[in-house]
């Protein structure tokens, strides 16, 4: 348990899920994200919102570690992605349309091969389990290689899973998925809310993003313009001004 | 299981599925041993003969090493596997150690057809002579994967990584083949004198090189 914890338990307040704090990232010279400050409480599902280049993978990736912000402070339940970024890897799952597995193993050597990594002790049963509930069960010898986009996606929502972490980052994990598979990716994203877990989900489909979403922000150039309870009907109406007009207002 | 263990057992079972890598380096460095046997015939002459032999060797170890690390490289860049890899709550320093190990055991078996070739050309007695070639071989190699897995991960973010590969790698492992080629023309002479300062200077090259891509592997692979 990282000292950031004991502070918190100390003072009794509940540590964020995700807690970013004025994030910037630059690339050369192109701002990504330019001050970016959110707090998502543990156990909420969060919607984010945004066009095309508006900073949501950016955003992502800066949350699972895999880039370092250019400044400001970004905290997975009150691990510092820059300072404990092995602890904070711990607490998240990050899943894209790009799958991170290898297509040359099967689904069920990719989970032991990713289990090791994570230093899991799963036992073989649980990982063919978990093949079985993403909807893998008949597929989980043969080489990934083979899987169609639908089943790529559910070898990676395995990977996601299979640590069972605190926080999912989903960065459009819809994309090129059939209508059961979507079935399945929602319904496992409800258990994971149900259990305790936090939900990050990037998505441009206003339909997809509000389905479970108790908040929703919208973000454009790299700052979030608006934020709202995904209930509000004002959060569809700023979205729908934001798609035409460019702006939440 | 250790996290290096486990990238080295994952990456030689991809291997056994594509069969690209190590094959691929062995093809090459028979084909360089083949074309340099017949473009440099021996001439008889020992003292001509060891001068030319050790260039040889080390060309087809280089050019086979290299084509290695750009397979090697693929199996990570296919489907974005490397930023899976990158997720892991690990010392991201481990997955440099795992991947130098699976570039350097691969090269090795490569290595093992390309000796076989080189003793078999150069018509040398299985004596001593053999283990210190084969000693200098494999030093050699590991400091060309430490090198080399550091540098495709660079490259692999620019568009024409197969070509900055070599471009960056050759330059940089200069000084240690440089090295290997006077410490394999010794052996072959029989000449100690100086065998063991050019030992050590790959040795040292192996060392300098595995610290510093280890310190900066994090920085390397991050955005």
């Amino acid at each position: 348990m990282g000292q950031e914890h004991e502070e918190h338990k100390d003072h009794m307040t509940p540590v964020p899920a995700l807690e970013a704090d004025g994030i910037t990232k630059t690339y050369g010279r192109f701002p990504a994200l330019r001050g970016l400050t959110m707090e998502v409480p543990a156990g909420s599902f969060l919607t984010l919102f945004g066009k095309n280049g508006a900073g949501k993978t950016t955003f992502l990736k800066v949350a699972s570690t895999l880039a370092r912000p250019t400044s400001g402070r970004l905290k997975i339940n009150g691990f510092d992605v820059t300072d404990q970024p092995e602890a904070a890897r711990r607490q998240i799952g990050l899943l894209s349309h790009n799958t991170y597995i290898y297509r040359d193993l099967s689904a069920l050597e990719n989970l032991r091969f990713f289990g090791r990594l994570y230093g899991l002790d799963s036992r073989e049963t649980d990982l063919r389990q978990l093949l079985e509930r993403v909807g893998l069960g008949h597929r989980m010898n043969d080489a990934v290689r083979t899987f169609s986009r639908g089943l790529l996606q559910r070898a990676g929502l395995a990977r996601t899973m299979l640590h069972k972490p605190a926080v999912l980052l989903l960065d459009e994990p819809y994309t090129g998925l059939d209508a059961q598979a979507v079935e399945t990716l929602n319904a496992m994203l409800d258990e994971a809310v149900a259990e305790g877990r936090t939900v990050v989900l990037t998505t441009h489909d206003l339909e997809t993003g509000l389905r479970a979403a108790t908040r929703v922000d919208i973000i454009d150039r790299g700052r979030i313009v608006y934020s709202g309870a995904a209930n509000d009907p004002e959060t569809r109406a700023s979205y729908a001004r934001y798609i035409r007009q460019g702006a939440t207002r | 299981m250790s996290p290096i263990a486990a990238l080295v057992l994952k990456d030689f079972a991809v291997e056994l599925r594509r069969k690209e890598t190590v094959i691929s380096m062995i093809m090459f460095g028979l084909l360089v041993m083949v074309i340099f046997s017949f473009a440099f015939e021996p001439t008889g002459n020992d003292q001509i003969d060891n001068l030319v032999a050790p260039g040889v060797l080390w060309v087809a170890l280089t050019f086979a090493g290299m084509i290695g690390l750009n397979r090697s490289l693929a199996i990570d860049l296919d489907n974005d596997a490397l930023q899976g890899l990158l997720l892991a709550p690990i010392d991201r320093s481990s997955l440099y150690v795992g991947k130098v190990m699976s570039n350097f055991l691969f090269m090795l078996l490569s290595d093992v057809v390309v000796l076989a070739l080189f003793v078999i050309f150069n018509n040398l007695q299985i004596d001593s002579t053999i283990f210190w070639v084969a000693l200098v071989t494999v030093l050699g190699t590991f400091g060309f994967a430490v090198v080399g897995t550091i540098l495709s991960m660079i490259s692999s973010s620019t568009r024409m990584r197969e070509v900055m590969l070599p471009v960056m790698q050759i330059p940089l492992t200069l000084p240690m083949i440089i090295s290997a080629v006077g410490a394999t023309a010794l052996v072959l002479d029989g000449d100690d004198e100086g065998l063991s300062l050019f030992i050590s200077l790959v040795i040292a090259f192996d060392i300098i090189y595995l610290v510093i891509s280890y310190l900066v592997f994090e920085y390397v692979v991050e955005e």
